[in-house]
This record gives structure tokens, sequence and C-alpha cells, in this order.
């Protein structure tokens, strides 16, 4: 808008002020930084509705520059409005054939959208619009759509001459992504508050992380939470107990009930120093290995099932995973069916009480996977159900506690230690993971 | 620790309307009515709440706009001036209706009101009820987040980066200079976001910000628990997404609680029941029949008969209806099945104004609700969005979907054949403002190019405003919404004209900036 500046009825003479324009040149009148202005001489309302009147009546802004602009208004419509001067539309009506007497204005509509590999890309539509109405609703067939279009002349002989190009615009997607991808990450701010009492008090924070996972919390009662590390004097279960125990629900179940810790005893053992003895890790090795292996195949059987997605949508964890070889389990690798020398927890074992099993070169189906894992909660039943521990050890500081879902860890004399804790279907899978990696990370030296 | 959580968020929000070249104005009449039926009702309902030390009850969005005007004393010294007209009325009214026993206790009602409105307003809190907000937020019954400077529609702006950016710093810095301390969350005007707002909110620093349900039911990735807990964008700002249940049971027109028939009608008024002659010297005009908040008939049914309204029946509905929300709540929760990490949450944000203006009985259903669920925290816990995110920062990321709380769920209400033809100019009007301010940055604070530029800022950023295309488009007070967007931009046009020119009226531009009193702080280098 460059419209000169019009001497206006009614202007207060006294208060109209000439600056240069270039700064700090002669003429200009400004108010030096930290001064007090002057207040201004009253004004009555009438002065102020005249001021006001005559701003409105003279300074509407028209529009100058040529633009065609996009907006999404839903998942299945846009507007586009536009400006296009009349002297700029005559010369490009005038440059096509036969003075473009044919010529038609229209919108031309660019799918920009994500397309499938072999698909022409870029395809077009127009539609015909009449410059005098200066802007168009638009309904579409499809959502989450990416467009972008040209306001321009379209010749009967299909020539088009594009005037001004829009801004990209993407409608709404209208239902649920079908990317599956789940990641935790922590919030930007800071977690404490501050200013008042709300957020947890530095002693209540065990109870915040006991409350994590509170059905694993009742020591004694279902499943031993800590199992001390093996060796550990007065204690008669080794941590890792023998994989045929574990196989055999009743023995599993025996040793829950007489493996539950003596808080007090370990404690005690911790501070008077007595020997633990080291965790080597050639013990946790094979744990590991199998856990990366399961993983991968469950990954590779939902990958198989899924649209693509794109590489910066799945983990680190999980990219580090995709590229190893896929072969069907063996029994004997899960730790099913057979006393195999893998391990001595099995990752994958039947479901307590039921008795059923894998057979030796099964392969699982990806319902059962889907089923009981993260990444399709609440479908169907089950043919197969699945479980799985989770073997944690570290090391850590002797003159601090280490707490682990609020519960003390007993350390050996070296600070080391280990734990062996159930994983349950469902989407704790995933975050007893991630909580409990980045509890581990955040201790002390562990 | 309680099975889940419940967040109630209101947000508090009126368009800036201040009319000092008018000796009185009618649109101002929004603020004032605000104030007695709304704000001082809920002020002291918190101070109660507050009373039996219940923590973290609410989440309470004041706009910037709202904030500029209740910290106004051209507006607080018209708002004493509209008590005390009401005030007269109502004395009269306690005697016009002293031998009817069904309206008499309703003119106490209201005349009791009123004297707590100016007890609360001007002897408690010296005019001031940002204090009183902020001293709750201290004692830590609230958390005070605020929202775009003047509440303009984002995802309408958003073909000019630097509107938004400048929609959201003024916004924060506003909150900051008036409060004194930053606002951890924003409330999305109309709840209209789009993917890569994220980016702009943590540059205004902000950490949570809210949608409408379906923003996060179609994120991508899928939310893993749905609704029932935050997602954090993959840069770390975390959006909370509305329930549409609990929402349903107070804005629903037909299922909401506040349809009850034993609730006070908003609708019949003296204002237009009564004899001209005498309402007349309470009419702004001595003419034109307004509401005078004076409303003495219950809802009773869908026809025109109204039976008089019985305070003591709708205080039972009142209980009803805030134990049915408490037990939804807690079923909600339940049905997550104990999940802890996260912990589940229900998020139920409404406009603030709806409780005590539209709603008479809203602010006691409010207290009620907030003091049930504080009594058994054991099951589901009032929290606020930052002491949830104390204790569940870590959480699923996603990008939520675009989306907003208006009708049909995202941005058609504020864009249609009714008032489409804004955007051209708005769009145009923040392009030539970023090239002023480019240009014209290095203007001295204080000086008249720099006031200049200031007032070119506010000037645009008023004419933003998403409640003038609202008005447009549901009708009422539709010339005023229209002459707001038309004088906005023409002073802003004006402003800059005068600054490229180099010739600068300081008699219009004082006439500017004692008319369009707002963000006082505004630095012009946002729009850079």
């Amino acid at each position: 808008m460059k419209k000169p500046n019009p001497k206006l009825p009614g202007m207060h003479a006294a208060g109209r002020h000439t600056m240069a324009r270039t700064a700090g040149a002669a003429g200009r009148r400004s108010t030096q930084p930290g001064k007090v202005r002057p207040a201004p001489a009253p004004f009555s309302a009438a002065e102020l509705r005249q001021i006001s009147e005559q701003i409105s009546a003279a300074w509407f802004p028209p529009m100058a520059a040529n633009r065609l602009t996009l907006l999404d208004i839903d998942p299945w419509r846009l507007h586009a409005y536009w400006h296009v001067a009349a002297q700029d539309l005559a010369a490009a009506r005038a440059s096509l054939a036969g003075g473009g007497r044919d010529a038609r204005l229209v919108l031309r509509f660019t799918d920009l959208s994500p397309r499938l590999p072999g698909a022409q890309p870029h395809e077009h539509f127009d539609i015909e619009v009449e410059q005098r109405h200066n802007n168009w609703y638009l309904d579409l067939w499809r959502d989450a759509k990416h467009y972008v279009a040209e306001l321009g002349l379209r010749a009967a002989d299909g020539d088009f001459i594009a005037l001004v190009r829009s801004n990209e615009v993407v409608t709404p997607r209208a239902g649920p992504s079908p990317e599956l991808d789940f990641r935790q990450i922590e919030v930007r701010s800071p977690r404490a508050l501050p200013d008042h009492g709300s957020g947890p008090e530095p002693n209540q924070r065990d109870s915040l992380l006991r409350d994590l996972f509170p059905k694993r919390l009742q020591p004694g009662e279902d499943y031993p939470l800590i199992i001390p590390a093996p060796g550990a004097a007065g204690l008669e279960e080794p941590a890792f107990p023998a994989l045929d125990e574990l196989n055999d629900v009743d023995a599993a179940h025996r040793v829950q009930v007489s493996s539950a810790p003596d808080r007090a005893r370990d404690a005690e053992k911790a501070s008077t120093g007595a020997e633990f003895p080291v965790i080597q890790a050639a013990e946790i090795d094979p744990y590991r290995a199998l856990a990366r292996r399961a993983k991968a195949r469950m990954l590779a059987g939902i990958e198989s099932r899924l649209p693509p997605v794109a590489a910066d949508t799945v983990s680190p964890t999980d990219l580090e995973l995709l590229p190893l070889p896929l072969p069907i389990p063996a029994a004997s690798e899960v730790g099913i069916g057979s006393n195999g020398d893998h391990g001595k927890t099995p990752l994958l074992r039947p479901p307590a009480r039921t008795g059923s099993a894998l057979a030796g070169q099964q392969r699982i189906p990806l319902e059962a996977m889907l089923g009981s894992t993260f990444f399709s909660p609440g479908r169907g039943a089950s043919p197969v159900q699945a479980s799985a521990d989770i073997l944690i050890s570290g090391r850590g500081t002797l003159d601090r506690p280490l707490l682990l879902f609020g519960e003390q860890v007993a350390l050996a004399a070296d600070g080391s230690f280990k734990l062996q804790l159930p994983l349950e279907r469902g989407p704790e899978l995933a975050a007893l993971l991630h909580q409990l990696r980045e509890r581990y990370e955040d201790g002390d030296d562990g | 620790m309680p099975q889940g959580y419940q967040c109630i968020v209101l947000h508090a929000h009126l368009p800036y309307i201040r009319h000092p070249e008018y000796e009185s104005f009618l649109e101002e009449n929004w603020l004032f009515e605000a104030i007695t039926e709304t704000y001082v009702p809920l002020i002291l309902a918190l101070e109660r709440l507050r009373g039996a030390g219940v923590k973290d009850c609410l989440t309470l969005s004041l706009s910037p706009t709202l904030l500029t005007m209740l910290r106004d004393p051209f507006l607080q010294a018209r708002y004493l001036a509209h008590l005390d007209k009401l005030r007269r009325l109502a004395a009269r009214e306690v005697r016009r209706t002293r031998s009817d026993p069904a309206f008499a206790p309703l003119a106490r009602l209201y005349h009791e009101q009123l004297e707590t409105a100016v007890d609360v307003f001007d002897r408690c809190y010296g005019r001031d009820l940002l204090t009183a907000f902020a001293q709750l937020q201290t004692d830590g019954v609230l958390e005070l987040i605020t929202t775009a400077a003047t509440h303009g529609f984002l995802p309408l702006l958003k073909t000019e980066t630097t509107a938004v950016r400048a929609q959201l710093l003024v916004g924060a810095q506003t909150f900051q200079s008036l409060l004194g301390r930053p606002a951890r969350g924003v409330w999305l005007p109309e709840c209209g976001y789009y993917p890569g707002l994220e980016g702009l909110l943590e540059e205004a620093g902000y950490s949570y910000f809210f949608t409408d349900a379906h923003g996060i039911l179609n994120a991508s990735p899928k939310p893993y628990y749905g609704l029932a807990a935050p997602l954090v964008c993959p840069n770390g700002v975390a959006a909370f997404g509305r329930d549409p249940e609990s929402s349903r049971r107070v804005w629903s027109r037909d299922e909401g609680y506040p349809g009850d028939f034993h609730y006070r009608d908003f609708y019949r008024d003296i204002g237009f029941d009564l004899d001209l002659d005498y309402i007349k010297p309470f009419m702004l005009d001595g003419q034109t029949r307004i509401h005078t908040g004076f409303k003495y008939y219950r809802i009773t049914g869908p026809g025109e008969h109204k039976l008089p309204y019985e305070p003591e029946q709708a205080a039972a509905r009142v209980a009803a209806h805030a134990d049915d929300f408490v037990t939804r709540s807690r079923r909600g929760i339940a049905a997550q099945g104990g999940r802890t990490s996260p912990a589940p949450l229900i998020v139920s944000p409404y406009d603030a104004e709806l409780f005590g203006h539209w709603w008479f009985e809203g602010p006691q259903w409010l207290e009620a609700v907030i003091a049930r669920l504080a009594a058994q925290p054991e099951t589901v816990a009032l929290t606020t969005p930052s002491a949830y995110l104390a204790r569940h920062s870590s959480l699923q990321s996603a990008t939520p979907s675009a989306s907003s709380w208006g009708d049909g769920g995202y941005n058609a209400f504020w864009l249609n054949p009714g008032n489409d033809w804004i955007y051209p100019h708005l769009h145009e009007a923040a392009r030539r403002m970023q090239a002023l301010s480019r240009q014209h940055g290095a203007a001295a604070p204080g000086s008249l190019p720099y006031r200049a530029l200031q007032q070119a800022a506010r000037s645009l950023l008023l004419a933003q405003a998403s409640d003038w295309a609202f008005i447009m488009k549901s009708g009422t007070a539709q010339e005023y919404a229209l002459r707001r967007t038309h004088d906005h931009l023409a002073r802003f046009n004006y402003l800059e004209q005068s600054v490229l020119d180099g010739v600068i009226d300081e008699r219009r531009l004082q006439a500017l900036e004692v008319m369009d009193q707002v963000f006082p702080t505004l630095e012009p280098a946002v729009y850079s």
C-alpha cells in the first residue's frame, strides 16, 4: 500500500511533526529514551471519535500485491483467495494466441501429497473461476492432502500462463493415523513447580516411583520383586533360578514364595561390607542376545503387515535391531519345551498354569505378537500368550541407596546387583523398559 | 496415590473493548457482567477451597486482552459506575418486590451479589482482580496460563509466520509483565492447532497446550493411550486433549447440566419484562432495552411459560450434577484399568464465562465438584497440567492433528462466506508489519516512529482477534465486529503510511494510543 498521506480535515495542526527519513537526521522529533513523555492535552470524547472516524473513512487498506493464498477449512474443503492487478491479467491474456479471447481464468491445483512408488508425481486439476469473485471454496474428496495452486489463464489449446502461485497447504487428517510407532520422550519443561507445593516433595518421590508399577511392589506376594545376587550369605536361592525351575510353574511358584528378600539382612550385609560375588558380563550376554533376536523377529513380523513408515519414525533401538537375520525361532532358543543351554531364564514361555507350549519350529503367528505387544493394544484374543522376564544388573555406590520402583536394592560389597522382574503383556512392556533404563542411567555410577 | 487425575480448565477471555470516545458503550458491559457474575464468584469459591486446603484444583487461562482490561484504571472506574447503577436498581427491586414471596428473595439475592462484588472488587482487592488470581496461584490453588495476544485464530494466520509468532510472544510477555511470572502453558485460541505450531509455542516459552479430542486421537503416530494421557510433540512441548464426554455434560444444550429446568433462565430479564419508564434510568441510552442481570425465572421447560426461580431447588440440582460429574470421572479413570505410567487423566476445559454468566449456578457446581474430588483424592485427584507433568514427564511422542473446538472441529466457523473477506487484509497487513518493523526497527524506544510502530502492531493484533470473525458468523453484534475489524485495519494502514512517509501526527498518534491502550510493553521487533 503506497497511498499518499492525505491531509485529513480536522487535523490538530499543532500535533503534526515532520521527520527526516534517515535515522538521526535533523528534523526528527523524538522523545529521548528514559525521559518522561509529557502527558498529552486531554482529549474530549468528541475529538477521539472524530479522529477515529476520519482514519477509518480514509485509510481502509486496498489490496496491493498480486497474491494467491490457500487456506484449509477442514479435511475436505479449501478456500482460495487472490488478487491480480487488472493490467497484469490483460497482459497475460494478450500474450496468448488470438489475444487470449477464449482463455479461461483457472486455479490449477497440484497434488504434492506423498505418492506410491511408480505413481506419476504432481498430478493437477483445474477449477475455472471468475476474476470478479476473487475467492473460491473447493470441496475435496480426500483428507490429509498436500496442495499448491497457481492462478492463471488456460487457452483453448491447453496453453497455461500462471499469474501467481500460492502457498502450500496440507488439509487435516480426518481419522486416526496409520503410524503406530511408540516412543516416549521427556517433556521440555522443568519438572518441578518452584512456586507452590503442588509438585512431589523430595520425600514423596519414592512413593511416586513405586506407584508406577504397583502390582510388582507388593513384596512376598505374587512374585519375587528383588532377587539378591547369587551367593549372598544366608540366602538359599540363587539369583537366577535354573531353567527347569522356571519352566515348571509349580517350581517357579515355590521359588517365588521362598525367595522373598530379607531387606534388613541385606542392608546390614551391605553396610558391613559383606562380600557379594561380582556378576560377570558373560552371565548376562546370552539373555541379551536372546532378547535382541526375539525383538527383531517380532518387529520383522509386524513390519511385513504394516504400511511403510518413514525411517525417522522408527526408534533408534528398532533401527539397530531390524537388520538382524530373522530365523524361525526354535523352541530351544526361546526356552520353551527344552532345557537348552542358551540361558537359564526364558524370555518367552508358556502362560502360567495353562501348560501350553510352542512346538520346536512353529512360527509364532503375527496376531499373537500383536496381541501381546505394545504395537496393537486391545486387539482380539490371541491363540498364543507370551510372557517375559527382564534381567537387570549393574553397579551402584554403596554409600547411597539405590532404588528401583521405590524399593531399595541390596548391593554386593563391590556395589553390584542383579534383579529379575516379570514383564506383563500390553503397554507396560515399553514403559517398563524405558523407566528401568532411565532410572538405571540416572543412578549414581550404575 | 490416586488411580488417575481430573484436570479442570477454564478459559477466560473477552475481546479488548474500551471506548473512551463514548460516555458509555454497550459492549463494555461484557466485561462488567463477567466480573460480577463469573470472576468474583469464582474468586470467592477458590478462596473457600483454599481455606479447606485444596491444591491444584483448577487451571485458569486469562487472555492478555482480559488481563489488560482488568488492570485498566479507566475500565475499573467504569465498572464501579456500572455497579453503582445496578445497586440503585437493586434497591428499587427490593422495594418493588417486597410483598411478592416469589420474587422478593430473588431481588435480595441480586442485591447481595452486587454488594459482594463491590466488596471483593473494590474493598478487598483495590479494583485489581489480578491480585486475587495471582495470590491463588502463589498459594497453590490454581495454575494460571494465558493465550495468544488478542486471541487470534492461529490456523488461519499461519500463512504469515510472523503474525502467529507475534500473537504468541506478545501474549506471553503481557502475562509475565502483569502477573510477574511466565505462564508455563498456553490455551490456543479456540483450541486451534496446526502441525508445526509447537515450534512457535516453544519459542514463546510454553511447555504445553490443549487441543480438542480429535487433535489427539488423529495424532501421528497414533496415540497409544488415546485421550487418557497427554502427548509430547517431537520438540518436547506437551499436548493435552479435551475429553468430549465431560465437555458434553456441561456444554450440551440438550444433555448438559445447565439446561436443567430448575436452573435460572438467562433470557427472562427485567430489562425486557418491566415497563420502559421504570427501567429507563438503567438503560445505556434511556431507550434500548438490555439485560440488567435481574432474572427471576427458572428454565421451567422448553416453552415460553416460566415459573419463578427457586434457589434451594437449584442448589439441590447443583449437588446432584456435581455427584454425577464426579461419579463419571471416577468411572472413566477406573476404565483405564489401573494403569499408572502415565497415570490416566481426564481434561475438561470450558469457557470461564459460561460459569455464572450463562449458567448462573455454574460457580457453585464447580466448587462442589472440586470439593468432592478433593475429599477423596485416592481415587481421582485434581491436578493441573504442570503438576501432572511433574509426575509424568515421559510421554508418547506424537504430533497432534490440525483441529479446533469450533463447530465441525476445524476452521469453518472462522472462515466462511460471512467473514472470509477479512483474511486477505489480515495477511497483507501482517506482511507489511513485518516489512515495517525490519525497515524502521532501529527507531529509539519512546520516539515518535517507535510509538507509531508499536501502535501499528497493536492495531494489527486487535484486528486479528478471533472474536470478530466469530461474531460475524454467529450474527450477534455483527455490526460491531465489522466496525472493529475495519477500524483496526484502517488505523494500521494510517500508522504504517505515517512511518513510511516520515510524517507522524503526534496528536493523532496519541488519540490512537488512548483508544487502543493495550500491550503497553509491546516491542515492534517481535515482527522482525
